[in-house]
């Protein structure tokens, strides 16, 4: 058996888990069960809210957990109830 | 839990960069509606110090007359503060409830800028209620009362009599209401602050103890100081699409600060008139232009006018 065709299960195991890493990343990012009905009162929140001072800021702009820490600052600063800040965090880390 | 805390890193005119720590709190979101708060925290006072100063939020370059440092505007205190916002149907409530060292007296009048330690035992108490009947109109009203030394750095002796019959301790009480409207295009804002300080008597001075005072510089006659300014702006993505223009927004701001007290003090009385044209990159990156006109209500203080340009980025 030539080398090259020992190296053929190598080389296949090797593509296979090439293959298959973008499946596993992909996986375990795999956020939690979406709730559109939140996602939908985040965005009119997010409209509602975010705008009474600064600009509105894109979802885009920030990373999940970027948005994690930048909405917590505004709940704060904004006197923003809890359970409106979290429909805020929802539908921005979706829709980023 | 969330730590959060803001440095200002500042280039005078002569050159000289200053560093200051403008707040450094941690917030402890106790239910959905109390957020416990302590450390060197912003003043809830009104809108502008907390919320509007920031240079990529302010919609002009100076601050409004009378906001900011040395003026009405209550700039940072160090305490403990319990705040939120309740929902009540489609409308929202909010709070903010401070306590902390409160202020010290400075030649111009009261300072609130965070003072770590309490001079006088005495905490100052305030905060703001706010009232959103709509998504994008509010409406606050605040407080604050006070105790201030009157002599720098002298603990206070309470209940001493003194030669001119004033207290050691003199009252600081401020008020003020602010409006905001935020729709479309449109961002409109007053606020009005209103202080005293009483219980320094006419003549001022404090004998026996006005030593130290008078060398420091300490006022020493009783004061009052307002200050308001309304604001208009309008981003012109309400009148058109096109890519360029729709990123310009006209700014409008007129303003006052009258302090009384004494002669000193009431040459810091002016009107402040602002118009701008500002142009936004993205929604946190913008290149101002403003034209700005003081009038000085002394007349030996001479009015200016100037032109000023900034870029301002937000994080």
């Amino acid at each position: 058996m030539s080398k090259f065709s020992k190296a053929i299960p190598v080389i296949a195991v090797i593509t296979s888990l090439t293959a298959l890493a973008p499946l596993s990343v992909a996986l375990a990012k795999s956020p939690n069960k979406v709730d559109p009905v939140q996602i939908a009162r985040g965005a009119k929140a997010w409209a509602n809210n975010c705008g009474r001072c600064h600009n509105l800021r894109s979802p885009n702009e920030l990373t999940d957990a970027d948005w994690d820490v930048s909405v917590s600052h505004m709940r704060v600063r904004a006197n923003l109830p809890g359970n409106v800040s979290r429909d805020i965090k929802a539908f921005l880390k979706n829709s980023n | 839990m969330v730590f959060e805390s803001e440095l200002e890193i500042e280039t005078g005119s002569d050159g000289e960069t200053t560093t200051d720590l403008e707040y450094a709190q941690a917030d402890i979101f106790l239910t959905d509606n109390i957020t416990f708060v302590f450390g060197k925290y912003l003043s809830p006072i009104g809108q502008f110090q907390e919320r509007l100063h920031p240079s990529w939020i302010n919609k002009s370059i100076s601050m409004p007359a009378g906001f900011g440092h040395d003026g009405v505007q209550p700039g940072s205190d160090v305490g403990v503060q319990l705040r939120g916002g309740v929902p009540v149907g489609g409308m929202v409530f909010t709070y903010a409830l401070a306590a902390g060292n409160g202020p010290r007296l400075g030649a111009e009048g009261p300072e609130l800028e965070g003072f770590p330690r309490d001079n006088n035992s005495n905490k100052s108490l305030g905060g703001r209620l706010g009232f959103l009947p709509l998504p994008y109109l509010e409406f606050g009203a605040s407080y604050l009362t006070a105790k201030v030394n009157t002599t720098a750095d002298a603990p206070a002796v309470h209940g001493a009599a003194l030669d001119s019959g004033a207290s050691d301790l003199a009252n600081y009480k401020l008020w003020g209401v602010d409006m905001a409207f935020t729709k479309g295009s449109w961002d409109v804002r007053f606020e009005y602050l209103d202080s005293k300080l009483t219980g320094l008597g006419a003549g001022g001075g404090l004998s026996g103890l006005s030593a130290d005072g008078a060398e420091e510089g300490l006022l020493e006659t009783n004061g009052w100081w307002k200050a308001w300014y309304t604001q208009a702006a309008y981003r012109l993505a309400g009148i058109t699409d096109q890519k360029i223009l729709r990123n310009f927004e006209l700014v409008v701001r007129y303003g006052k600060f009258l302090p009384r007290g004494n002669d000193e003090l009431e040459e810091g009385r002016e009107e402040r008139f602002n118009v701008g044209l500002n142009y936004w990159f993205t929604p946190t990156a913008v290149l101002k232009s403003n034209l700005e006109i003081r009038n000085f209500q002394i007349v030996d203080i001479p009015d200016e006018t100037r032109f000023q340009f900034q870029f301002a980025y937000g994080f």
